[in-house]
């Protein structure tokens, strides 16, 4: 099985691919991660990946600047048939529009815009910066509701905010509660850092190996 | 709800782990690397690495360790000590630290908190800021920022520099109480207070942790996000999980 991180210059990805590595240790099928901004490798992966750090507008930038990524990508999340997961900022550009610096537009892939986290309640501080449990909102496999009340490291100023409540996957309390993950046919996005979450991560990255949407 | 965070923090000179007391006299001990993995098996929310490195064709090896250490510890690591430019912070980033904290360099010259919030986003800018008691009249918190490893006084308030500091994109604050660290007697908790009532990112205390208690002290009479030790925990004195299993039975809200 070959897992497909998109590389396209946000950040290190050394850290996500070595807890891929980790987390595919000791797993029944033979699992490959690759590291790769050719569309051609893209479109073969049998898992995609769309990590992302920093801010929306830098990630969609730099991502949208490789020729043929966004048709790659959307082409790839249409046949259904294969998962598609993207973390943090990663997930965010899957929404319609960011607020964040200016207005932008996402990928449109869920129908949801990135807003900021609102800190006025009493001691909620920006960024939203280390452990937090999550609810899992919906009965996909008992591998995801497995994970519920997990705490997973997670670390943004800016939270998606999902137009269908059938999208949430899980939520997270913080002076609201705020979109955990999401989850619509094929397409896995989370908020939290699973490569930075310890044994929660590693028990969520395999459980992204064996689920088929 | 978030957890309050329990992060060890080593010291690091030419590759090793040292830990001064009130920060001059440096012991030598241990491999970072291992130790780091004995934090993350005891269950630390984050680790940091302090590199008090002074030769510049040394701190390469910074870059080893930093490297070694994220291959194996699947948790957040921050890595400050002797950051002087956005070329530094890049080449931390990408040997694998996830926040890098910046102290004397953002002290002289404030744009580059900006420009290095901008590039990376604030989620990995700390400004690590050295805080000791002054009677000086213009510094009205009674705090002065010193630089340098708290070598220099500065003539700045610790308030307004965390103020300015967070305004120019800093994502969170790591505050030492130079007057704290290495004493073994707590958290400065006046100073700790402070600040996390003038900025609304979190605030990671650090110094002066020598008993149980002060952990508890820490979670229970601040607003900060995070507890920072050193020696107690390098020196064995109590494990993580220990820190922990107190805070949990003290009703602080643990990661377990």
């Amino acid at each position: 099985m070959n897992i497909v991180i998109i590389d396209y210059k946000s950040g290190n990805l050394a850290s996500l691919k070595n807890s891929l590595e980790n987390a595919a240790l000791n797993f029944k099928k033979n699992i490959k991660i690759i590291i790769s901004n050719n569309p051609e490798v893209i479109s073969k992966a049998d898992k995609l990946i769309l990590p992302g750090v920093g801010d929306f507008l830098n990630c969609r930038k730099q991502l949208l600047k490789i020729i043929g990524m966004k048709e790659t990508i959307e082409e790839y999340i249409k046949k259904k048939s294969r998962p598609f997961l993207g973390i943090c900022v990663g997930m965010q550009l899957m929404g319609n529009i960011s607020y964040e610096r200016g207005k932008n537009k996402g990928l449109e892939l869920i129908d949801a815009d990135v807003i900021k986290i609102n800190n006025e309640v009493n001691n909620i501080r920006v960024p939203h910066m280390g452990w937090n449990n999550i609810k899992v909102k919906k009965n996909l496999d008992k591998g995801f509701l497995s994970l519920d009340s997990s705490d997973f490291y997670f670390v943004h100023s800016y939270h998606m905010k999902c137009n269908n409540d059938n999208d949430i996957l899980a939520s997270v309390e913080y002076g609201e509660e705020l979109v955990a993950a999401v989850c619509k046919d094929n397409i896995l996005g989370v908020q939290f850092h699973p490569e930075k979450s310890q044994l929660s991560g590693k028990k969520f990255l395999q459980q992204f190996f064996s689920w088929t949407p | 709800m978030l957890k309050i965070r329990i992060i060890p923090c080593l010291d690091v000179k030419d590759g090793r782990v040292v830990k001064g007391i009130n920060f001059f006299d440096l012991k030598d001990a241990g491999d970072p690397v291992e130790q780091a993995q004995i934090y993350d098996e005891q269950g630390a929310d984050e680790l940091c690495f302090l590199d008090i490195t002074a030769s510049l064709e040394k701190r390469d090896i910074l870059l080893d360790v930093v490297n070694k250490t994220a291959k194996k510890c699947f948790m957040p690591l921050t890595v400050g000590g002797g950051i002087k430019s956005v070329k530094d912070i890049k080449t931390l980033l990408y040997s694998g630290a996830d926040k890098v904290s910046i102290n004397s360099a953002a002290i002289y010259k404030p744009e580059l908190i900006k420009e290095a919030a901008d590039r990376f986003g604030s989620q990995c800018i700390v400004i690590a800021i050295d805080a000791k008691k002054t009677a000086k009249k213009n510094l009205k918190s009674g705090y002065e920022v010193f630089s340098h490893g708290g070598t220099k006084e500065t003539n700045i308030d610790v308030i307004e520099w965390a103020k300015k500091s967070v305004n120019l994109g800093a994502g969170e604050i790591l505050l030492t109480s130079m007057d704290s660290d290495g004493t073994k007697k707590g958290f400065n908790i006046d100073l700790t207070k402070k600040v996390t009532a003038t900025v609304n990112t979190p605030v990671i205390a650090s110094g002066g942790v020598g008993e149980l208690k002060h952990f508890t002290e820490g979670a229970t009479e601040t607003n900060a996000s995070g507890l920072l030790a050193a020696s107690v925990f390098h020196y064995g004195k109590f494990s993580i999980t220990e820190v922990k299993r107190e805070l949990h039975k003290n009703g602080v809200s643990v990661r377990i």
